[in-house]
């Protein structure tokens, strides 16, 4: 089960991306000298479908609130803050995909950008 | 692949350092930005930086200003080095009438008991054969310890600067490379340089050689006081490049340097002075502009070699002043050289 704090999304894709910061410097000798400054928390990147208008309102809150919240995943969990999510409402007459929900609530597809929090 | 280190006591999550230091400058400086700081305003702190397996102390010094930055939410932190309490303290006596003097003392005595106005401590002092304020005592009153302290040392053409460790030296430092046979090679506390390493094209990112004689002075004047004077000139100038004197300014055309100095009173003092300053300035400017590979080593004042097979370089060179510039887009150290 996927949840960003209590909401529940319904992940189709889910990719993670790590990064060093490595800066090149090239002396008159030749070649590339690398430097190695240290490393970006890893940055995650889902996309799955929300049940309902309060659910997302919930998630498009998170953008602009500063806090770190919870991701629960199938794999690893932690701390993220949610850096960017983008919506577009699905062409649905009758959801089924939350049975706890009202067969009539729209459903979104949202894009979700995580940065981790060590 | 070499790590970039960086640690200061106190500080947290470093972004960036930058630490300068250089001949002409009265104190070397250090800019800090980082997440957080536990250091304040006043506080003494210490910059040892360079890679996971070589990494020295640059810097020590007091924290001068602390700023914070929006929107990143950073701290920039300014510090300089412990010269900076001689900078900052201005001698005033209560009294006018009788100002803070000395008299019949050696140089570089003289300079030690003013620094020690702004609680400086720490020295390492060569002797001069300097004697100053003999028959008149010099006041030193409404002006900065540094300041003065340092017009000493112009005066006899020594160096004042204070170390990584922060240690203050005051000694027979020529802002040039330092060899026998030079003009000045007879001076007390004249010593050799010997090159402490050298840097070819593997380290080189830029470097650029230049001549000029902006700086020669080939005729200086001192005046004591009063009726005290001196003044010594010569035609031809060093050229640090064939280590022997060439007509260099147009013929019978003289620059001249003066400095009036309070603290002189006799003509053999004088004299001395006027024949050091002109051993100092009168020579061709040969200067460069170097970039590389950063390297902690590397301080103002050390004599290095440089090896470039583009400029047909093989010789030594001394920082006149050298720049560590340490973040995410590496870590570099840019000098000026002086021959």
């Amino acid at each position: 089960m996927w949840m960003v704090d209590t909401t529940r999304i319904y992940v189709q894709e889910y990719q993670t991306d790590t990064k060093q910061i490595i800066a090149r410097l090239n002396p008159l000798g030749g070649g590339t000298v690398h430097h190695l400054f240290g490393y970006e928390d890893p940055i995650a990147k889902l996309e799955g479908y929300v049940v309902g208008f309060d659910r997302v309102n919930l998630l498009r809150n998170m953008t602009n609130d500063g806090d770190l919240h919870f991701l629960t995943t199938p794999y690893a969990s932690g701390y993220f803050y949610i850096n960017s999510m983008s919506e577009k409402p699905t062409p649905t007459l009758y959801q089924t995909l939350d049975i706890t929900r009202d067969c009539e609530e729209p459903v979104f597809i949202v894009n979700l950008e995580l940065y981790y929090n060590a | 692949m070499p790590s970039l280190y960086c640690d200061i006591d106190g500080f947290s999550n470093i972004i960036s350092a930058n630490v300068q230091s250089g001949h002409p400058s009265s104190t070397s400086s250090a800019v800090i930005e980082c997440i957080s700081t536990t250091k304040d305003i006043g506080d003494f702190i210490e910059i040892d930086l360079g890679y996971s397996d070589n990494h020295k102390k640059v810097f020590s010094g007091y924290i001068k200003q602390k700023s914070n930055k929006a929107p990143e939410n950073t701290i920039m932190i300014t510090a300089n080095d412990v010269l900076i309490r001689a900078m900052d303290y201005f001698v005033v006596s209560s009294d006018p009438e009788t100002p803070f003097t000395r008299q019949n003392i050696k140089a570089e005595d003289f300079i030690q008991d003013i620094l020690e106005l702004a609680g400086l401590t720490s020295f390492d002092f060569d002797a001069t054969d300097f004697t100053l304020a003999i028959s008149v005592p010099a006041e030193v009153n409404l002006i900065s310890a540094y300041d003065y302290a340092n017009s000493i040392a112009e005066y006899v053409a020594w160096h004042l600067y204070a170390d990584e460790d922060g240690v203050i030296h005051f000694l027979n430092r020529k802002p040039y490379v330092m060899v026998s046979g030079q003009p000045d090679d007879a001076q007390p506390g004249f010593v050799a340089d010997s090159s402490l390493k050298t840097i070819d094209d593997s380290n080189i990112l830029e470097f650029d050689l230049r001549y000029d004689e902006r700086d020669l002075r080939n005729r200086v004047v001192v005046y004591g006081t009063s009726g005290i004077f001196a003044s010594v000139s010569r035609a031809t100038s060093w050229n640090p490049v064939t280590d022997t004197y060439q007509q260099i300014l147009p013929a019978d055309f003289y620059k001249t340097i003066a400095a009036a100095v309070p603290f002189i009173d006799t003509i053999e003092m004088a004299q001395k002075a006027a024949d050091y300053n002109l051993q100092l300035y009168n020579r061709l400017g040969v200067k460069g502009s170097l970039s590389i590979l950063g390297d902690p080593d590397l301080l103002a004042r050390k004599v290095i070699t440089v090896d470039n097979t583009i400029l047909g370089i093989n010789t030594t060179f001394y920082i006149y002043s050298a720049e560590h510039s340490w973040s995410k887009g590496g870590y570099n150290t840019s000098m000026e050289l002086r021959k």
